[in-house]
């Protein structure tokens, strides 16, 4: 089911991880990933783990849902792996036939860059599914706001996010509504090569495109009748304010950062990996 | 065509936080040629419930069953039960997709595997039922007025034919002239080829002057399957799940603790108005 993809999905609870500020998550979540391309050894990516473990217990999400986050990119997951698995070179040969090839840093690379984009897709998930599209979008507009001097539109931005965030579901859920008004139609999806399958979406595509047209005419004549005339002088409902938690947390980063660090730095390992 | 339903669950997006129970043990049987009106609040698993009938989504435990078909089998053919059971969607303006009003009504029977002379018949038959002329067959379904396009649509489910018809709120959105059309074009469908309705709906206006049965369904579970006049007698009951008798009917009661007795079962306009002039004609009061 298409309801299946959490990606971008926001599950409001009631958790420490959901009251930080969103302009602290968002500046840790870009940290957790680049601290996440520096890991490439085991006891790195165990901190990691138990890093994002721990979030995820106080987040009270259950883990089972932030794994299946990266179902819908397993695809690319696999894919990557794959191609590091027989494209890197090395004289240490593991497995041979006919040109096919695998060396030990063929497998290390693979594994390392599996891990990382499940750790990356985990980590951002994570992010908004604790945090209100409106929430991260503040965040956004605050932490870009100091380049509004420059010329970036940084509301318009924030705005532009909101509002593809915000249609994520309906748009899910619209889908779902005409596969099955198709499907009652007699539509059929799930046979056929794969070109009859393409033509097949034809009677789902049409539609949801002119709906989406629509919904987007509805939504500017609604913001112009509320008199919506951009960022200048706008304040919000809700003030960001950092209290007490967002320091605790920024400094488990500061713990967490530390650790990647140094295992990069002293080359920490577990028999050489 | 009976359509048998046995206890029969549903329950979305199950183990994660959204989860919802939308039937809760559910159990009836329809039988060939009723009309069914299925009224209840938003939400209380209307829409599920007609899309179990056709086997879109399958219940998590219970059993359905459309004429010899069991629809919870793995083995079914669905295009038999496609063609046998035609679910109009709540605002089926929204499917329409193709270049032309001809080419979307035969979306379905081509499905069927139909050929295109038999699809023109088809057609040809189809636009009377829903009080289309074939002028706008080769318009495009876009430039259609609202009404309009909700009949082109209509039409596409009628193109293949189905034995038994549900149509979810067909009349939402629309104003009371071209609801008062679509009514009467399924009540005509109903009469003329004997096919099985069940028609979704929170008007009990639309549903009184229409249907012979009435379902009714609150918070995911079976209230009362009963005939028009035995569902609307317990207004008490209707109250109590935040819905009403109809408008009339609830004005009959009013006349009544004010002491002008009309008599009972007066659930339409009509029927109102004959049992006044009865009253007015008996004891010429005015
Ligand atoms: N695709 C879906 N995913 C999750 N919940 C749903 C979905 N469709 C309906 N629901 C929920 O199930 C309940 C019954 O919905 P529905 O059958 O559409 O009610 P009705 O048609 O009577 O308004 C509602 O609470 C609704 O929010
Ligand atoms: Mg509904």
């Amino acid at each position: 089911m298409l309801k299946d993809i959490t990606l971008g999905q926001y599950f409001p609870l009631n958790s420490p991880i959901h009251k930080l500020d969103p302009r602290f998550k968002i500046m840790f979540t870009l940290a957790f990933i680049v601290l996440v391309f520096f890991a490439d050894s085991v006891p790195a990516y165990l901190g990691i783990g138990v890093f994002l473990g721990f979030v995820i217990k106080l987040s009270k999400i259950k883990a089972r849902i932030v794994l299946k986050s990266a179902k819908p990119l397993m695809f690319i997951i696999i894919f990557t792996a794959i191609i590091n698995l027989f494209l890197t070179g090395g004289d240490n040969v593991v497995f041979q036939w006919k040109f096919l090839k695998i060396t030990e840093t063929g497998i290390v690379n693979a594994v390392n860059m599996a891990l990382r984009l499940l750790f990356l897709v985990m980590g951002s998930s994570l992010l908004t599914y604790t945090t209100s599209p409106i929430m991260l979008t503040d965040g956004i507009e605050r932490l870009l706001s100091p380049f509004a001097g420059i010329g970036l539109p940084a509301h318009e931005l924030a705005m532009m996010m909101t509002i593809a965030l915000r249609f994520i579901p309906t748009l899910l859920e619209e889908t779902e509504k005409i596969i099955m008004a198709q499907k009652a139609r007699g539509a059929d999806f799930e046979s056929g090569n794969i070109f009859k399958r393409a033509k097949a979406l034809i009677p789902v595509l049409v539609p949801l495109f002119i709906s989406s047209f629509r919904r987007a005419d509805e939504l500017a004549t609604a913001m112009e009748c509320r008199c919506y005339r951009g960022g200048k002088n706008r304040t919000s409902l809700k003030q960001l304010k950092i209290n007490g938690n967002d320091w605790i947390a920024l400094s488990a980063m500061l713990v967490f950062a530390a650790w990647i660090v140094v295992c990069d730095v002293f080359n920490l390992n577990i028999m050489g990996y | 065509m009976s359509i048998t339903v046995e206890n029969v669950c549903y329950t979305y997006g199950k183990g994660s936080p959204f989860e919802k129970k939308a039937l809760d043990n559910v159990s009836f049987h329809i039988e060939d040629g009723d009309f069914i009106g299925l009224i209840g609040h938003t939400g209380s698993g209307k829409s599920t419930l007609i899309q179990l009938l056709n086997g879109l989504i399958k219940p998590d435990s219970g059993k359905v069953i459309v004429n010899e078909y069991d629809l919870t089998s793995e083995k079914i053919d669905m295009k038999k039960v496609r063609s046998t059971v035609g679910i109009v969607f709540q605002y089926p303006e929204y499917q329409l997709f193709e270049e032309t009003v001809y080419k979307d009504i035969a979306f379905g029977p081509a499905n069927l595997g139909k050929s295109d002379e038999e699809i023109s018949a088809i057609i040809e038959d189809v636009l009377p039922l829903v009080g289309l002329s074939s002028d706008i067959l080769d318009k495009s379904p876009f430039e259609l007025s609202g009404g309009q396009k909700r009949r082109v649509a209509i039409a596409g489910v009628l193109a293949m034919n189905p034995r038994i018809l549900i149509l979810d709120e067909p009349t939402a959105g629309l104003d009371p002239a071209g609801r008062n059309d679509i009514l009467s074009c399924i009540k005509k469908l109903h009469d003329k080829k004997n096919v099985t309705v069940i028609l979704v709906s929170h008007s009990m206006e639309d549903v009184a002057n229409t249907v012979n049965k009435i379902m009714v369904i609150s918070d995911a579970n079976l209230i009362a399957f009963d005939t028009v006049g035995n569902v609307f007698s317990d207004s008490e009951k209707l109250k109590n799940i935040g819905l009403n008798v109809p408008q009339v009917t609830r004005i009959v009661n009013h006349l009544r603790q004010k002491g002008i007795e009309l008599g009972s079962g007066i659930y339409t306009v009509e029927a109102a108005v004959e049992a006044i002039k009865k009253r007015v004609r008996g004891n010429d009061i005015c």
